[in-house]
């Protein structure tokens, strides 16, 4: 690594690598691991200097991360992600003890075109268009197919797909062999909201950062 | 380290499937979490184990991050409520007399990693500190004047460039030749 790679870097960990270095700097940190090492090394110096507290075993926390996420992409979180939020009933004549819920998708055309109702016995429910949606800390920890499933409906409730075709997400409820239409939870609290909740919590929380 | 907008550019890439981007993310946070999760418990083994369940729940979740509030912010909360969720687990296990109902007010940290030091760390960082010492009173004055005011007086560049009346880039190449002749007597002791 050359010295003014090395630099670079420097003025990385620093916070005070100028933007047009920046963008190609993290491409190339992202993509080398002895690189991330001098990083490293970086700020284990300014700790030093600083006489930072050092925890015991603080060192093999990285790897330790690194090592729990060896197997896994993002890619193929979202993969997983999506695979899960797929709901599929269970066979008929076996009798449900919990709540079985179905998600169609209902089409209407601006023009009064037909509808598109494709939602058989055994309805399987996709997550079709997963926004980005920044989950709060509580979301996160949750992971509930059931609250998944409901902030789902949550979020494609009256949206209108960019082709002009106006959707409504409808969930249904399997009850007694009959499909019942159930409204999403008015009351559910928005990420947005909680968010505001936590950072007014956050506050209150003693800090030395 | 790097502003939001770096963290930003890190989760980009890391929500592309670049790990290392998010390798980069937990060198920057893990001790200022670490430090925040020790004010919940007091064992640093579980400082630890909560820190890595953290980051873990942080890297599943980046796919929907959308970027709404700062990286770290949303770090900080994941960490927060997992250690959280970790004391409330403890109080609903009546038999267990390792509870860390501490209040983190009364926490001392540096009292506890004392007690957590062994023989053999605490003449490690006993010598790490010595040398660090010894390489920066070795330095070109300039350089350590650079270093100090970056590290412990938390200084800007356009700022040291001031106090020194020299360009920024002149404070970027200091600082950076500082650390490399630190490191240079002391790269063996890190590894």
């Amino acid at each position: 690594m050359n010295e003014a790679l090395k630099m670079q870097i420097s003025a990385f960990v620093d916070g005070e690598l100028p933007e047009n270095e920046s963008e190609l700097l993290l491409r190339r940190l992202s993509q080398d691991a002895v690189m991330r090492q001098q990083v490293a090394e970086y700020l284990a110096i300014g700790r030093l200097i600083r006489r930072d507290q050092e925890v015991p075993g603080m060192d093999s926390l990285r790897g330790q991360i690194a090592a729990a996420l060896g197997q896994e992409t993002v890619e193929e979180e979202v993969e997983q992600q999506v695979a899960g939020s797929v709901l599929m009933t269970p066979a008929s004549g076996i009798a449900v003890a919990a709540t079985v819920a179905a998600i169609a998708l209902v089409g209407l055309s601006q023009l009064g075109g037909p509808t598109i109702d494709g939602l058989p016995d055994n309805a399987v429910a996709i997550d079709l268009a997963p926004a980005y949606t920044e989950p709060t800390a509580e979301q996160v920890l949750a992971n509930s197919p059931t609250e998944r499933l409901l902030e789902l409906g949550r979020r494609h409730d009256n949206s209108s797909a960019s082709n002009g075709i106006l959707s409504r997400t409808v969930a249904f409820e399997l009850r007694e062999g009959r499909l019942v239409e159930i409204e999403p939870d008015p009351h559910l609290v928005s990420g947005d909201d909680r968010s505001t909740e936590t950072e007014s919590d956050q506050d209150n929380v003693t800090s030395s950062e | 380290m790097a502003n939001e907008s770096t963290d930003a550019q890190l989760v980009r890439r890391v929500q592309k499937g670049e790990k290392g981007a998010f390798d980069l993310l937990v060198l920057k946070y893990q001790h200022k979490i670490v430090n925040l999760v020790m004010r919940y418990v007091r064992d640093p083994d579980l400082a630890l184990d909560i820190t890595q369940e953290a980051f873990l729940k942080a890297y599943r979740a980046l796919p929907r991050f959308r970027g709404d509030s700062a990286f770290y912010t949303w770090l900080y909360r994941i960490a927060v409520n997992t250690a959280k969720n970790h004391l409330a687990a403890v109080r609903r296990r009546p038999m267990d007399i390792e509870l860390d109902l501490q209040d983190p007010e009364q926490y001392d940290l540096h009292a506890k990693l004392k007690e957590t030091d062994t023989p053999e760390g605490v003449t490690m960082s006993q010598e790490l500190h010595a040398t660090v010492e010894k390489a920066i009173d070795a330095l070109p004055e300039d350089l350590r004047t650079a270093i100090i005011l970056r590290e412990l007086d938390g200084m800007s560049y356009e700022e040291i460039a001031q106090t020194m009346d020299c360009p920024v880039g002149t404070v970027r190449s200091r600082i950076f030749r500082a650390r490399d002749a630190i490191g240079k007597k002391i790269g063996n002791l890190l590894d």
